[in-house]
C-alpha cells in the first residue's frame, strides 16, 4: 500500500478514510453510473432495473450507518455530519425511492426509457443530498446543478409530447436563470468575507462587519433570495412551474416537487440561518412576505384548476408558501417545524402525485372528469389520495397537520400573527380545490365501470407514502424529537 | 501586466502587421480584371446549389456536446500533469475515476448509435 | 492609471459592447460570434487579473467547445425561424416610436440594464471591500492543482458526474428512436 501524500493543506490519508461518511450518495452515484452502462444493453427490457435502482437505495439507507451520530466537518470540509444533514439525507432518499416505486408502469405506457429514468432520479438524488449536507458553496453549487440539470433533462423525456419539450425547456431556461442569480449572490456573498465555507463566512460578519459591508450585503441576500426562490418555486419566482409540472412526466413532475424544493429549503436554511444569521431581521421579514404571497397566490389560482396535474402544481407553490413561514420565523423552532413539514410534504405530495400516475398508467388523463366515480373503480386508491389530500389541507390527526400546527404556533411565538392566521385562512381556501376532487371521485358516476389496475411495485411505493402519511401524524412525537435535535442553531 | 507579456505584445502586433502588408503588396502588384465567375461563392471548383443555411443532422450536437465534455476534462487533467509526480498513486486512482465516469457516458454513447452515422 | 488598468477598462468596453450586440443582433449566427468576442474579453481581462489558468479555461472550454455547441445547436434549427423581430416596418416617426416600445430594442430593456447598474455600482461603491482573500493573489497551476486535488477533490469527482449526466441528458432527447434498431445484431 503506497503512502498517500499530503496535498495542499490536505492529509489524503485522512481524506480517503473519511470517504465512509459519503457512502450513501457514492452507493446512489455507483447504482446511476452501473445503470447507465448497462440500460442500452437490455434493449427494451428495462423493466428490472427498477430493483435495480430501489436495491440503490435501500444500501444507501444502510450507508447511512457510520454518518449517524454526526461528526462534524468531514472530508476536507465539503461535508457536515450534524442533526440537518442527518435528517435530511434519509427524507431526500425516501422521496426518490417512492418515486421509483411509482413509475415502472408509467415508463413503459408512455415509453420512457426507463433506464435513463432510473440513473438520473439517482443522481439527482446525490445532488439535493449533498445541497443540505454541506457547508460549501461550491458543493453545494455543484449539487444544485447535479439536480437542476437532471431533472431538466427528465422533464423533457416524453418525447413525442410537445408539452414535455416546452416543460424542459422552461425549467432549462428559468432554471439556468435562478442559478446564475444565485452564483451572483453567493460571488459578493465571497467577495466581502473571503471564504466560500459558510461557518466562516458566519465567523466573518460577526464583530460589526456586518454593519461595514451592509450595502453588499444586502444585495447579496437580495440575489440569494431570488435564487432560491427560483428553486423553491415561491411567488413571484414560480411562473415557471404550473407549465413545467403539466408538461413532464407525472413522476418526474413528483420528483422535482419533493426532491428539488425541499433541497432547496434545506440548503437555503443552510445559507441564511449558518452563513448570513447575524442579518436575520432583514432576510427574515423578505421570507414573511413571500410566504404569505407564495401561500395564497398558489391556492387561489389551483382554485381556478380543471386540470389536476396543474392544480397539483399551484398546490405545491402553496405547500412551499407554508414551508416559507419556517424561514420568516427563523427560531429554532420555526427551522424545526420546516424540518418536519418537509418530511411530511414529501410524503403526503407524493401520495397525491401517486394517484395521478396511477390514472395516467392506466391510460387516464389528468383532467378533472377523469376522476369521476374513481371511488368505485378503484376505491382504495380514492380513498388513499384523500387521506393525502386530508393531510395537505391539515386537518388532524394526519402529518400534515402537526406539521401546520409546529409553523403556526412557530409564528405565533415569533409575533408573526397575521402570518399565521394567512396559514389558517390559506387552508381553508385549500380545501376547495381538493373538494372538488373528492367529490368527483365519491359523488359523480363514471363513464366506465371498468376497474383499474396497478403492478405491485406500484402498489408498494404508493402505500409507503400514504403509510408515511400516517405514521409521521400519528406517531408523530418521535419525529417532534428528531426535528428539534436537528435542528441548526441560530448564532 | 509583468514584463514578460510585453514579448506577447510584440507578437501580437506583428502577427497582425503580417497579414495586412502581404495583402497591401498583393494589391499593388496583382493585374485587376474582375468579372461575375470570380465573385461568385467558392466551393471547390463546383458551381454552389441552394442555400447554405439548411437543417443540420440533430448527431451534430451529440458529437459538439462530447467535445465539450472531453474539453472540459483536458482542462481538469493539465493541472494533474503539473503535479503528476507529487500527487502519486492517489492522483492517478483519482483522475481515473474522473476518468471513468466519462468513460460510462461515452460506452453509453457508442452503445445507443449516438456516434453512428448510417 | 497604469497600463494595466488601461488593458482592463479596454478589455471590459469590449466585453459590453460584444454582449450588447448578443442581445441586438438580427442575425442569430452574429449574436453567436459576437458571444465569441465577449468570450475572448473576458479571457483577457483574467489576463489582467493574474489569472493564467483561467484564462486558457476560457479560451479553451468557452470560446472554443461552447462556442461550437452554440453554433451547431443554432445549425440543427430550422435557422429561418430564427430571425428576431428585425427592425419595426414603416418610417418616420412611427417607426421610431414602435422601436423605443419594442421589446427587445427599446427603453425598457435598456431602462433595466442602465438601473442594474446604477444600483449595483452605487452598491460596490458604498461598500469598503476588503483586500484580496488569502493566498496567493497569482496563484499558479501548481498551486491550483494541489486545492483541486486537495481541499476540492470531492467537488471535483462530483463535476465528472455532473458531466455524465450531460452527455446522457444530450442523447436522450436527441436521438431519434432510430438509432437503437441497428444496435441490436451485435453480439
Amino acid at each position: 500500500m503506497p503512502t498517500l501524500p499530503i496535498v495542499g493543506e490536505v492529509d489524503t490519508a485522512v481524506l480517503v478514510a473519511q470517504l465512509i461518511f459519503l457512502l450513501p450518495e457514492l452507493i446512489l452515484a455507483v447504482t446511476g453510473t452501473v445503470i447507465v452502462a448497462i440500460s442500452p444493453l437490455l434493449r427494451g427490457r428495462e423493466r428490472p432495473l427498477v430493483f435495480v435502482a430501489a436495491t440503490g437505495v435501500l444500501a444507501a439507507f444502510a450507508g447511512l450507518g457510520p454518518s449517524v451520530g454526526g461528526a462534524g466537518e468531514v472530508l476536507a470540509r465539503m461535508l457536515v455530519l450534524d442533526g440537518t444533514s442527518t435528517f435530511f439525507r434519509p427524507v431526500f432518499m425516501l422521496g426518490a425511492l417512492i418515486v421509483i416505486g411509482l413509475s415502472p408502469d408509467y415508463l413503459a405506457r408512455r415509453q420512457v426509457p426507463a433506464g435513463e429514468f432510473y440513473a438520473l432520479v439517482l443522481f439527482a438524488t446525490v445532488g439535493i443530498m449533498l445541497m443540505a449536507s454541506t457547508h460549501e458553496l461550491l458543493m453545494l453549487y455543484l449539487g444544485l446543478e447535479l439536480a437542476s440539470i437532471s431533472g431538466y433533462v427528465l422533464a423533457g423525456m416524453l418525447r413525442s409530447d410537445a408539452r414535455s419539450q416546452e416543460a424542459s425547456i422552461k425549467l432549462f431556461l428559468i432554471g439556468a436563470m435562478g442559478s446564475a442569480v444565485l452564483l451572483f449572490g453567493l460571488s459578493l456573498v465571497y467577495g466581502i468575507t473571503g471564504s466560500t465555507n459558510l461557518v466562516e463566512i458566519g465567523h466573518a460578519l460577526t464583530g460589526g462587519a456586518a454593519a461595514t459591508f451592509r450595502p453588499a450585503l444586502l444585495a447579496a441576500t437580495m440575489f440569494l433570495v431570488a435564487g432560491f426562490g427560483f428553486k423553491m418555486a415561491a411567488v413571484p419566482f414560480h411562473m415557471y412551474v404550473p407549465d413545467a409540472y403539466e408538461g413532464a412526466p407525472t413522476p418526474v413532475a413528483a420528483f422535482l416537487s419533493v426532491g428539488l424544493e425541499g433541497a432547496a429549503f434545506a440548503a437555503a436554511i443552510r445559507v441564511f440561518v449558518t452563513g448570513l444569521g447575524i442579518i436575520q431581521p432583514n432576510w427574515a421579514a423578505v421570507f414573511a412576505v413571500l410566504a404569505l404571497a407564495t401561500m395564497t397566490l398558489g391556492n387561489v389560482t389551483a382554485l381556478l384548476q380543471q386540470n389536476v396535474k396543474r392544480m397539483m402544481a399551484y398546490s405545491s407553490i402553496a405547500q412551499a408558501g407554508y414551508i416559507l413561514v419556517g424561514l420568516a420565523v427563523a427560531t429554532d423552532r420555526g427551522i424545526s417545524a420546516m424540518l418536519y413539514y418537509v418530511l411530511a410534504y414529501t410524503v403526503m405530495n407524493l401520495g397525491a402525485w401517486a394517484a395521478l400516475i396511477y390514472l395516467s398508467h392506466n391510460g387516464q388523463s389528468e383532467e378533472l372528469a377523469d376522476f369521476a366515480g374513481l371511488g368505485r373503480r378503484a376505491p382504495l386508491v380514492a380513498w388513499a389520495l384523500t387521506f393525502c389530500f386530508l393531510s395537505l389541507i391539515g386537518i388532524p390527526p394526519t402529518a400534515g397537520f402537526f406539521g401546520k400546527f409546529l409553523l403556526f404556533s412557530a409564528a405565533v411565538d415569533a409575533g408573526l400573527f397575521w402570518l399565521a392566521v394567512a396559514m389558517a385562512v390559506n387552508s381553508v381556501i385549500s380545501l376547495g380545490y381538493y373538494w372538488n376532487v373528492v367529490r368527483a371521485m365519491f359523488m359523480e358516476e363514471p363513464a366506465t365501470e371498468e376497474p383499474l389496475k396497478a403492478s405491485p411495485v406500484f402498489g408498494l411505493g404508493f402505500t409507503l407514502a400514504v403509510l408515511g402519511t400516517l405514521l409521521i401524524g400519528l406517531g408523530a412525537a418521535p419525529f417532534f424529537r428528531l426535528v428539534s435535535a436537528a435542528v441548526v442553531t441560530l448564532p | 501586466m509583468p514584463a514578460q507579456y510585453v514579448d506577447v505584445v510584440v507578437f501580437l502586433v506583428l502577427a497582425g502587421t503580417f497579414p495586412l502588408i502581404t495583402l497591401a503588396f498583393g494589391y499593388l502588384l496583382r493585374p485587376k480584371n474582375p468579372a461575375p465567375l470570380k465573385r461568385g461563392i467558392y466551393e471547390c471548383g463546383e458551381i454552389p446549389v441552394g442555400e447554405a443555411r439548411i437543417r443540420f443532422d440533430i448527431r451534430y450536437y451529440v458529437f459538439a456536446l462530447l467535445f465539450v465534455v472531453f474539453d472540459v476534462e483536458a482542462v481538469f487533467i493539465y493541472p494533474w500533469g503539473v503535479l503528476f509526480r507529487e500527487l502519486g498513486w492517489y492522483g492517478f486512482v483519482v483522475m481515473m475515476l474522473f476518468i471513468e465516469v466519462l468513460v460510462v457516458g461515452l460506452i453509453y454513447a457508442y452503445r445507443k448509435g449516438a456516434l453512428r452515422w448510417a | 492609471m497604469t497600463g494595466l488598468q488601461i488593458a482592463f477598462l479596454a478589455l471590459s468596453a469590449v466585453m459590453l459592447f460584444a454582449a450588447w450586440k448578443v442581445v441586438t443582433s438580427d442575425i442569430i449566427v452574429h449574436a453567436a460570434l459576437w458571444m465569441v468576442l465577449s468570450f475572448v474579453a473576458v479571457a483577457g481581462i483574467f489576463l489582467t487579473l493574474h489569472a493564467e489558468f483561467l484564462f486558457a479555461v476560457q479560451l479553451l472550454v468557452y470560446a472554443g467547445a461552447i462556442t461550437a455547441l452554440v453554433i451547431f445547436a443554432i445549425m440543427l434549427s430550422d435557422i429561418r425561424e430564427l430571425r428576431g423581430e428585425g427592425e419595426p416596418a414603416g418610417a418616420g416617426l412611427g417607426r421610431r416610436v414602435r422601436r423605443l416600445v419594442s421589446r427587445r430594442l427599446g427603453l425598457a430593456p435598456a431602462a433595466v440594464a442602465v438601473g442594474f447598474a446604477a444600483v449595483m455600482y452605487s452598491v460596490y461603491r458604498a461598500t469598503p471591500w476588503p483586500g484580496l482573500p488569502p493566498g496567493d493573489p497569482a496563484p499558479s497551476t501548481l498551486a491550483i492543482g494541489r486545492e483541486l486535488f486537495g481541499t476540492y477533490v470531492v467537488p471535483f469527482e462530483l463535476a465528472s458526474i455532473v458531466l455524465l449526466v450531460a452527455m446522457v441528458g444530450a442523447i436522450v432527447l436527441t436521438l431519434r428512436e432510430g438509432g437503437r434498431e441497428k444496435e441490436e445484431k451485435r453480439p
